[in-house]
């Protein structure tokens, strides 16, 4: 006969229901919360919160005291009493269930989105109970409310629809916590390092303020990079101001050259002097250089991690040379060749690098005519160069010829159409 | 130094004027010129206490939205749990519905007197509104509501082309003679009543939410709906002013129930400068009205039954809130093509409903400012607790009264 019992119940049908001593037959009190631990691939239910009858008192009552749970009924107790609230604080993994999850929001993993709690489905094995899903569908809205059945009825017989159940699975929910730092603790935002930087600015978008700026400061220093130039710039600044200046720079030491000349200038003098102050020296310098040009020219939209090569080093040692560099650069794909006083003498692919006999010289290589712009070029003019040769990087040198930088076709692309990136903010 | 403080003011204005000024909308506009009609100058000194509570109530939205980045009805969902917030929100939305039924009453009653016809004027103000709102973005839409704000001059045109007696009006302004009559309170009562709105708290704090704003730009945003609170009482002045002026005649000798009976009244006795500024100002109202309040609700509907919302979003991905949206508008605009309509009835009975939720919407929103979880350093002061409270013990007893006569009468 057991194995014919539901094995799945909500979190609704436990939540406030008469909590009996099962010696006495007496309602002493009513379920006020649940608690469970997260020591477990799966949080299992580890006590009750039980609020005493016609007063506002708490107690803890431990799962194992649990007679018999009947659903929609009663829970049949023993163990009585059990700690008063006064007397239990929860221990380092145990959160509770009601408080964190009913009505919150949490973000689903598998569909990089954020959603609202409407019910927890727990599986009963035995007499343990686990946390399975998460209700995030109209039914569990419904049950909530108490009209389910109504519903369920009207729409079977009027339109011969059956509703369906949203589940989502605990694998791939992400609580959002923000207040309470314990919780933070006991609830690592690990899972959300899955998601493409894209869809975790999406999701930041769609948070409160606290819960964003938790979650973004719990990001990676290189997940945090990614993720903040996605963002709208009021987001960005939002973000800038609520993060201490330590870390903040350590989040722009791993963004693009470019994109950081980009953003300074939002910020007051003040924040710009200490953000320099923290980072790297030579970064500083290069920053300072980058900003030292008028938006207009091309000096003002270039990147300056490329990768050059000298003259006289073969195919094989300029693929070496990649797998080193290309970490910190923007692209691989164009490798530019230098002479020995740092002038551009040549450009070359990766495509002929790589169908190359690993032992000849890149002189012989490389081509010899390279499309660049002077570093006070006009961005017009710029991008009259991407119309014209159809290149997704051009170099940027100065006027003895000396490489300065390189612009890909996005950074041109935004330069000359800025309501393009206005919009695609926006659109966020 | 100043003009960076201006550039910060400018990027925050927004939210907190364009609610205000919304609250002009078809309903307060005839509220307003009944006053003036029926009792002249006498409830000029209402504005004032009206306009204190209007701040102080909209400003705890402005914090919460500004701490928080989250709409009134997440909070609440938060707070309350779901059966609360479900009820409320139904409530909410039949109250919205029937004040969006008003609004396209104004803007057909308005372009009547332009002399267009409700069938050709309520369809294509239905698809502009409705067009405006799901293809525009969120600046675009609010550069575009910002300049309908500017239009309310045309009430303060009218108010100095019809000369009024202005040391009398300072002079009942400042000491007012206060009827203790029937007639005399129930006006005071549904001059606050549509002054301040359930919707009001919901839209402002979804659009502080929406643009982001920073809390150490928090005065410029607070400075943002004290302007609102201020604009919005000048234009109301200035309507009681004028129909105090020129229609005043005792109570109910001017036959007038609405705002463009008001503004065809006018005609005869203030020329037609001043009855053309009456219904344009109308039409600018209810249009503007019409864009904004079935916006807010599908917004605060969808948002705490936890549904995707959002213009930025498409059809496919929230399904729900354009279907709310655009059935709001549809059916909103397609009622008042009925012939026949007891239209005084419905915003009758949406009145009440405003009155019923008023209070539970301030109770609830002084719960959830109060909570140091939510809003940590930000909650209310003592003394800020000591004003909001009476203010809303005050609202909701005059919205109690409202409830009582409208059932006695």
């Amino acid at each position: 006969m057991n194995q014919l019992k539901k094995i799945f119940i909500y979190l609704s049908e436990i939540i406030r229901l008469p909590v009996v001593d099962s010696n006495s037959k007496k309602v002493i009190g009513y379920t006020a919360d649940v608690v469970a631990t997260l020591r477990e691939m799966y949080p299992r239910i580890n006590a009750l919160i039980v609020r005493k009858k016609m007063s506002s008192e708490k107690f803890y009552l431990a799962w194992n005291s649990v007679r018999e749970l009947v659903e929609n009924k009663a829970i049949f107790v023993s163990g009585l009493p059990g700690t008063p609230e006064n007397k239990f604080s929860l221990s380092e993994n145990e959160i509770l269930l009601r408080e964190t999850f009913w009505d919150k929001q949490i973000v689903d993993i598998s569909g990089s989105k954020v959603v609202r709690v409407n019910d927890l489905h727990l599986l009963k094995e035995n007499s343990n109970l686990w946390v399975a899903h998460m209700d995030v569908g109209f039914k569990g809205f419904l049950r909530r409310l108490g009209w389910l059945r109504l519903v369920e009825f009207v729409s079977r017989w009027l339109f011969s629809y059956e509703m369906k159940d949203k589940f989502m699975s605990w694998k791939y929910v992400q609580p959002i916590t923000t207040s309470d730092k314990s919780l933070c603790l006991k609830i690592p935002h690990s899972k959300l390092a899955e998601l493409h930087p894209a869809d975790l600015a999406d999701i930041l978008l769609d948070l409160g303020t606290d819960e964003r700026i938790t979650i973004f400061a719990a990001l990676d220093d290189s997940t945090a990079a990614k993720t903040f130039l996605e963002l709208p710039l009021k987001i960005r600044l939002q973000i800038a101001s609520a993060l201490n200046h330590e870390r903040f720079a350590h989040i722009i030491n791993e963004m693009p050259m470019d994109e950081v000349t980009d953003l300074l200038p939002n910020f007051p003098k003040k924040t710009i002097n200490l953000l320099f102050k923290l980072l790297p020296h030579e970064k500083v310098v290069q920053i300072k250089d980058l900003m030292g040009h008028s938006e207009h020219v091309a000096g003002s939209l270039m990147n300056i991690e490329f990768i050059t090569v000298r003259h006289n080093l073969t195919a094989g040692d300029i693929l070496n040379k990649i797998k080193t560099e290309h970490r910190k650069v923007e692209s691989i794909y164009y490798l530019f060749v230098v002479d020995d006083s740092d002038s551009l003498i040549g450009v070359l692919t990766l495509k002929h690098l790589l169908l190359a006999d690993p032992n000849m010289p890149v002189s012989q290589l490389m081509r010899k005519r390279v499309v660049k712009v002077r570093v006070d070029t006009d961005i017009k003019e710029v991008a009259r160069v991407f119309y014209k040769y159809n290149f997704y990087i051009v170099p940027v040198t100065d006027k003895q010829n000396k490489i300065k930088g390189i612009i890909t076709m996005k950074d041109a692309l935004e330069s000359i159409f800025p309501e393009m990136k206005e919009e695609s903010e926006e659109k966020q | 130094m100043n003009f960076r403080r201006i550039l910060i003011f400018l990027s925050v204005m927004g939210p907190g004027i364009i609610t205000a000024n919304v609250d002009n909308d078809a309903g307060g506009i005839t509220t307003y010129s009944l006053a003036g009609a029926n009792f002249g100058y006498s409830l000029l000194w209402s504005l004032i206490p009206i306009m204190f509570m209007l701040i102080l109530v909209q400003e705890m939205c402005n914090r919460m939205g500004v701490v928080t980045g989250k709409g009134l009805s997440d909070l609440v969902r938060e707070k309350f749990g779901v059966r609360f917030t479900f009820y409320l929100m139904l409530l909410i939305l039949l109250t919205n519905f029937g004040n969006i039924i008003s609004e396209f009453a104004g803007v057909a009653a308005s372009m009547e007197i332009f002399g267009v016809n409700k069938n050709i004027s309520i369809p294509i103000c239905a698809i502009l509104v409705w067009y405006i709102i799901v293809k525009g973005t969120y600046k675009s839409v609010e550069k575009i509501f910002l300049v309908a704000c500017l239009f309310y001059i045309s009430y303060i045109i009218s108010g100095f082309l019809v000369k009024p007696p202005w040391q009398r009006i300072v002079a009942e302004f400042v000491t007012p003679k206060v009827k203790l009559t029937s007639d005399y309170m129930v006006m005071f009562i549904a001059v606050l009543g549509t002054t301040i709105a359930p919707w009001m708290q919901f839209y402002q704090q979804a659009s502080v939410a929406e643009k982001g704003i920073k809390i150490e730009d928090y005065k410029y945003s607070r400075l943002d709906t004290i302007i609102g609170g201020i604009g919005v009482n000048i234009v109301a002045f200035f309507i009681i002013a004028v129909c105090g002026t020129v229609l005043y005649q005792g109570i109910g000798v001017q036959p007038i129930q609405t705002a463009s009976d008001a503004a065809k009244a006018l005609r005869p006795l203030a020329g037609n400068y001043c009855s053309f500024l009456f219904a344009f100002g109308l039409l600018n109202a209810s249009l503007f009205a019409a864009s904004i309040l079935p916006l807010s609700t599908a917004y605060s509907v969808c948002e705490s039954f936890g549904w995707e919302t959002g213009v930025s979003k498409n059809f496919s991905e929230a399904p729900q809130f354009y279907i709310l949206y655009s059935l709001l508008i549809i059916t909103g605009a397609g009622i008042i093509l009925f012939p026949h309509l007891p239209l005084i009835k419905i915003m009758w009975i949406s009145q009440f409903i405003n009155g019923l939720v008023l209070p539970f919407v301030l109770v609830s929103m002084l719960t959830v400012i109060n909570d140091k979880k939510i809003m940590g350093s930000h909650i209310n002061s003592k003394f800020e607790n000591i004003l909001t409270i009476s203010c809303t013990a005050i609202i909701s007893l005059i919205s109690l009264t409202l409830i009582l006569t409208s059932i006695l009468k």
